[in-house]
């Protein structure tokens, strides 16, 4: 009797851990494709304030016409487009526009890559923060 | 047989109760909590090493000459400049400058070292240093070239540094008036860029600012952008393409008011990189030179 339940208790952790083991190693298929996250982005028509009828109409201009034509190509984070959203929000809208302008002409330079730090998505970091002074 | 079992499993209990028990005697035996707080420290786990250290004040009360087995200094200094020094590395100043203020104005052997660590703490805490009422004793006055040092060391911190040579007299350590006037002169040498010379060049040539406060690359991006797009307004509103050059002069003088604005900031975080860099300096400095104080070694 010992000896039997001694044998199935060893029996038992044998085929369990083969099991554990064939799921692991099962036959997988890949896929090489690259996730697109958002190429795309949605118009927002929700007018809440003022500001947001002076705002909005621009930046889903500027997507229209630039960012979803260019695709997931801009190399910074926060994207141009956030880039100005945070900026009318932290200074007023003529800052907010000379602040972009400077942004969008980086954007195009291919040779200051380096001295911008970069996120976990590979992203140069560059928030409206660096460019706030008292 | 029963009761052969049951005398066996005592036994075992015995043994197994008596291990535990033993145990739980030892962690909390102040020697031990001692040498382990002081271990934390030494591997730079401070905040262990100051919870830690609570825990020791809280099961031994201070004792004036006791001394812990393995230290040189009493019990009560020992614990009070670990708890000092712990807040110290964890930033919490004011717990630190309250634990090295205990040694302001008594007998420790570790007084000296205390009250340096003490102005070392006021220093990185970034306030305005002055010479505490605590420091106004006869004893508190071979304490003075020290402060003066700090007190430099402080002007430096904020940027400020006129007429050191007066002032670094009352330094008597010669490292740390050479490490003074090395920086102070570090400091006068800075060249700062003005954000207004920066938006007037870009006015003049686009991109010209950008260049001045040494982003070459962005100043060439913002030429090349202003050029085109006014060369194409002008080559357009010639060929009376009016809308066309309209569009044109729109986009160009978006991007020439952008850069002349991105070349004032552009002089800012120039000037903030380059303060960035004299602090940076300046505490590796210090770093180097233990902050002029004469290290107590309890790591050995």
């Amino acid at each position: 009797m010992r000896v039997f339940i001694i044998l199935s208790l060893i029996s038992f952790s044998l085929i369990t851990a083969q099991t554990s083991e064939a799921i692991r190693w099962e036959k997988n298929e890949l896929n090489y494709e690259i996730p697109v996250h958002s190429s795309q982005k949605e118009m927002d028509l929700n007018y809440k304030s003022t500001k947001d009828f002076v705002i909005k109409p621009l930046i889903n201009l500027y997507w229209l016409l630039i960012s979803n034509v260019d695709g997931d190509n801009c190399p910074f984070e926060p994207s141009c487009s956030q880039f100005f959203i945070d900026a009318t929000d932290q200074t007023n809208f003529l800052t907010a526009v000379l602040l972009f302008s400077d942004r969008f002409q980086r954007d195009s330079n291919f040779l200051n890559r380096l001295k911008y730090k970069r996120t976990k998505n590979h992203k140069l970091l560059d928030p409206i923060q660096n460019y706030l002074f008292e | 047989m029963n009761s052969k079992i049951i005398l066996k499993a005592s036994f075992f209990l015995f043994i197994v109760w008596n291990a535990v028990s033993a145990q739980n005697l030892l962690r909390d035996e102040p020697q031990n909590i001692y040498e382990f707080a002081k271990h934390l420290y030494c591997e730079g786990d401070y905040l262990r090493a100051s919870l830690e250290s609570l825990r020791l004040k809280e099961i031994a009360p201070p004792r004036d000459s006791y001394f812990v087995a393995g230290s040189n200094f009493p019990f009560e200094d020992s614990v009070n400049f670990i708890l000092g020094k712990s807040y110290q590395n964890l930033s919490d100043y004011e717990n630190s400058t309250n634990y090295f203020s205990k040694f302001l104005n008594s007998n420790s052997p570790l007084k000296e070292v205390a009250a340096k660590e003490y102005i070392k703490t006021k220093f990185l805490q970034g306030d305005e240093l002055y010479l505490d009422k605590n420091f106004l004793t006869d004893e508190g006055y071979h304490l003075l070239p020290f402060y003066y040092a700090y007190k430099l060391l402080s002007e430096l911190k904020s940027f400020n540094c006129v007429d050191p040579i007066e002032k670094l007299k009352k330094v008597e350590d010669p490292s740390a008036q050479l490490f003074i006037a090395e920086n102070c002169a570090k400091l006068n040498s800075l060249e700062y860029k003005s954000p207004l010379t920066a938006g007037i060049f870009s006015a003049i040539i686009p991109g010209s600012g950008k260049i001045y406060t040494h982003n070459y690359s962005d100043g060439i991006i913002s030429f090349i952008l202003t050029t085109l797009f006014g060369y194409l307004a002008y080559d357009n509103f010639k060929a009376e393409h009016n809308f066309r050059g309209g569009l044109f002069a729109a986009v160009g003088s978006f991007f020439y008011a952008g850069n002349i604005y991105g070349s004032a900031i552009s002089a800012k975080i120039f000037n903030k990189d380059m303060k960035e860099k004299f602090i940076s300096g300046l505490f590796d400095g210090l770093r180097k030179n233990n902050y002029f104080i004469d290290e107590v070694n309890f790591c050995k």
